[in-house]
């Protein structure tokens, strides 16, 4: 075990089920501080449950921790297009956690707002309305508001998926950025090659977790298998992963 | 026409309208944007027996009549859609039905005297009092600080209620406190458009509004002043051409709409958003 | 009295059997929303000197079409495109038979029926709906409860849903024109969803539920056509305080029975 100043993130023991399901079993593991962590495994693996079970927001067995304030970037759909807003406002709502039931959003906050814009390549898009960006942008101004937050541990859901590349290498630079700056951050994934290049350290989930470590100790086959079984396919030394990443834009 | 402005009767219900449309524009976007258009309609019907009751008991008083029935309505029903085989609005319909049925037997068991029916249903420019202005005045007031202070928090939830409910930007409450809002308003503005089509009010102006402008703030203001002119000119047509209130207002209302609908499709304000 | 009975009868059936395919659907509110919007196409009818069933089932029909255009607008949810009609329509409505004149009895025979002085010709049309209604769910049914349990699917299979979707439109705004005249605008609303929603406590699959509805919506008219007699209060109050009480027995029924916690989570079974 780490000293408690140099973990970002922490689960013991943790379980979630749903009626008689289980979703999640006896999961342990432990992110250093300034780690970007990705989580990896098929699909009903469990990793949404996972994120919303460190957020507190299903009941569980075992403990978690987390080191300061979280921000989070939940999976794509859940957003009101239609909402009259801009992306300004959308990334002054991370303000909104720390300022309460009595303050309104400030110059500072302004200030903060689109200097995170800029960030994200959306400097020319903050008076657009959100409905009318593209879906790369869009993930953007979410991301955008996460980085508002300015929590210590940033947990994110799918904040690729469906997203085109540029926005893509956009979105990983900035968390690259968050994570110099000592941030921790948990991001669940499908795409393993990705995962490889950007994240520290990674997580195969399939109910129980099935392995942790750097990307080297994790992407062998065996490791693979036993998350993945039948969906993996080993290529003469490539490993390609036969995965539905469809599910996750159907209605 | 403009003589019967000098009329203190119209005076008082304008000034009433005027006051109770600042609440109702800015709650009524909110009505608008969470989709509680059916709820909003139900809760103005189901004051109509609670109105009944509270004029035949001058110890009850019609305010607080209509105000009981809001309640009692607004929890039987979110107990019964909790019920997720009759879940979709059936349950609030058939309310409805029950509380316009109740209201028009008390009116019968209590005589014709107590009250016309269309009066209660409709509005009547002559029904409204001064301590209903000065209610108005109140609940004005308490609607403008209520979204005021609620706005971040409503904003953060209708926007993304995942991410909201998870850091903390927004809970149930404020949309609790908003539903307690709205049916306090309602109550409001009944003596002067009635119970049957007050949430034209509620709906129609932030619906116009939503039409004119793609951002938050400028939507808020948009509904109240279209709102406010609504309930102008709703009440002048009422007392030019002997209609009742609550039909001249909403009718006002939906040409209002309309006329945004043709315009805004005219000058182009309607542009499609570029595909995703 | 015997012309009563039997539009209570008929108007009862195609409302209850009918109401089963807007509580699935979900289209509660629209339906509200037609029974009030009928008034004006009743109003202007009688303005022009036309039949006032026709002129409401017109209505009826604008109403779903205008609110399918605005619902189709990314910014109005089907809620909010109701709730701008509903008023709207059903204002204009009542304000211009305030302005024709005749504004009171009038009124309160559109807001709560005049079942006791049906004509000949009403019943007839009343049978003819319920006739038309039957005819559809004989043929059209299982059609109908496919497209109300999984649209996707029904599109996929190549039926032509957007027709199901208008016929099904259809049929409510004939049943609504049918019971304006019997309960009025202002009580359809209970007539449709109240025996559907008993029926629905007491049934587990569907089509028994539409045929419990049918038989529960008559049965509330006879009842409350007697309870008008004998008390000598409103008809269309009665009937529909008679179906509440169905309801409300048929909750209490199902919870003393100790079989109240039904399993399924979502739209009723399929036979």
């Amino acid at each position: 075990m780490s000293e408690p100043g140099e973990v970002g993130l922490r689960a013991d023991g943790l379980s979630v089920s749903f009626d008689a399901r289980r979703a999640l079993v006896d999961v342990s593991f432990e992110v250093p501080r300034a780690t970007f962590a990705g989580v990896l495994g098929p699909n009903g693996a469990g990793k949404t449950t996972l994120l919303r079970a460190l957020l507190g927001a299903l009941p569980h067995a075992g403990s978690k921790w987390i080191g300061g304030r979280p921000a989070y970037v939940p999976q794509a759909g859940a957003v009101d297009n239609a909402f009259p807003i801009d992306a300004l406002g959308v990334v002054l709502m991370g303000r909104y956690p720390r300022l309460g039931w009595r303050r309104r959003p400030g110059r500072a906050d302004r200030h903060r707002a689109l200097e995170i814009l800029d960030a994200v390549g959306l400097a020319g898009e903050a008076r657009s309305p959100f409905g009318t960006l593209s879906s790369g942008q869009r993930q953007r101004t979410l991301v955008g508001r996460a980085l508002a937050q300015e929590g210590d541990v940033l947990l994110l859901d799918e904040p690729l998926t469906g997203v085109d590349t540029p926005s893509q290498e956009v979105i990983l630079g900035v968390l690259d950025g968050e994570r110099r700056r000592g941030r921790t951050l948990l991001m669940t994934t499908h795409d393993l090659g990705q995962a490889a290049r950007v994240c520290d350290l990674l997580l195969v989930l399939n109910e129980t977790l099935v392995a942790v470590g750097p990307p080297e100790e994790v992407f062998r086959p065996e490791v693979l298998g036993r998350a993945y079984g039948h969906e993996l396919l080993l290529l003469g030394g490539y490993t390609a992963l036969v995965d539905d990443a469809a599910h996750h834009s159907a209605p | 026409m403009l003589d019967a402005l000098d009329t203190p009767y119209l005076q008082r219900a304008l000034l009433a309208g005027l006051l109770i449309a600042v609440p109702l524009g800015l709650l009524g976007c909110w009505v608008v944007l969470r989709g509680l258009a059916f709820y909003a309609h139900a809760v103005g019907v189901a004051t109509f027996p609670g109105t009944v009751v509270g004029v035949a008991l001058p110890v009850l008083g019609p305010f607080a009549g209509a105000l009981l029935a809001a309640v009692g309505f607004s929890l039987a029903v979110s107990a019964a859609e909790r019920d997720h085989r009759v879940r979709g609005g059936a349950v609030t319909g058939l309310a409805l039905a029950v509380a316009l049925a109740v209201g028009a037997l008390l009116l019968t068991l209590a005589g014709a005297g107590v009250a016309p029916v269309e009066g209660v249903l409709f509005g009547s420019l002559l029904a409204v009092s001064n301590l209903d202005v000065l209610a108005c005045a109140a609940v004005g007031a308490i609607g403008l600080a209520a979204t005021a202070r609620l706005l971040p928090r409503l904003a953060a939830t209708t926007f993304d209620e995942e991410w909201a409910a998870r850091t903390g930007a927004g809970d149930r409450v404020a949309g609790v406190l908003l539903l307690g809002l709205v049916a306090l308003v309602v109550v409001s503005a009944l003596p002067a458009v009635g119970s049957l089509l007050v949430s034209a009010l509620l709906v129609v102006p932030a619906a116009t509004a939503r039409l004119l402008t793609e951002r938050l703030e400028s939507m808020l203001w948009w509904a109240v002043g279209l709102c406010s002119l609504e309930v102008v000119g709703g009440l002048v047509a009422a007392r030019a051409l002997d209609v009742p209130p609550g039909a001249a207002v909403a009718a006002v209302a939906g040409a209002g709409f309309a006329l945004a609908t043709a315009g805004s499709a005219a000058v182009g304000f309607g542009r499609r958003p570029r595909p995703a | 009295m015997r012309r009563a009975f039997a539009e209570a009868i008929l108007c009862g059936t195609a409302s209850g059997a009918l109401g089963c395919f807007v509580l699935v659907r979900r289209l509660a509110f629209l339906g509200e929303s037609v029974a009030h919007t009928v008034v004006l196409g009743a109003v202007l009818a009688l303005i022009f000197g036309l039949p006032v069933g026709a002129g409401a089932a017109l209505l009826a029909v604008i109403t779903a079409l205008l609110t399918a255009a605005i619902a189709g607008d990314r910014r109005f949810s089907p809620d909010t495109a109701t709730g701008i009609l509903l008023p709207s329509l059903f204002g204009a409505g009542v304000a211009l038979l305030a302005l024709a004149g005749g504004y009171r009895g009038r009124l309160e025979d559109l807001l709560f029926g005049s079942i006791l002085g049906v004509s000949d010709a009403d019943v007839l049309l009343a049978l003819g709906v319920g006739l038309a209604v039957v005819a559809a769910l004989a043929l059209a049914g299982k059609e109908l409860v496919l497209v109300a349990f999984d649209r996707p699917t029904a599109q996929a299979l190549g039926y032509r849903v957007a027709l199901l979707d208008a016929l099904l439109l259809g049929l409510v705004a004939l049943t609504v024109v049918v019971g304006l005249r019997a309960v009025g605008s202002l009580l359809v609303a209970g007539l449709l969803l109240g025996p559907p929603v008993a029926a629905r406590v007491l049934c587990r699959t569907f089509w028994p539920m539409t045929a419990t509805a049918g038989a529960l919506g008559a049965g509330s008219g006879v009842v409350g056509l007697y309870v008008t007699w004998y008390l000598d209060i409103g008809a269309g109050p009665a009937i529909v305080l008679v179906v509440a009480s169905v309801f409300l027995l048929a909750l209490l029924g199902r919870t003393f029975a100790g079989r109240g916690q039904e399993g399924g989570r979502n739209a009723p079974a399929i036979r």
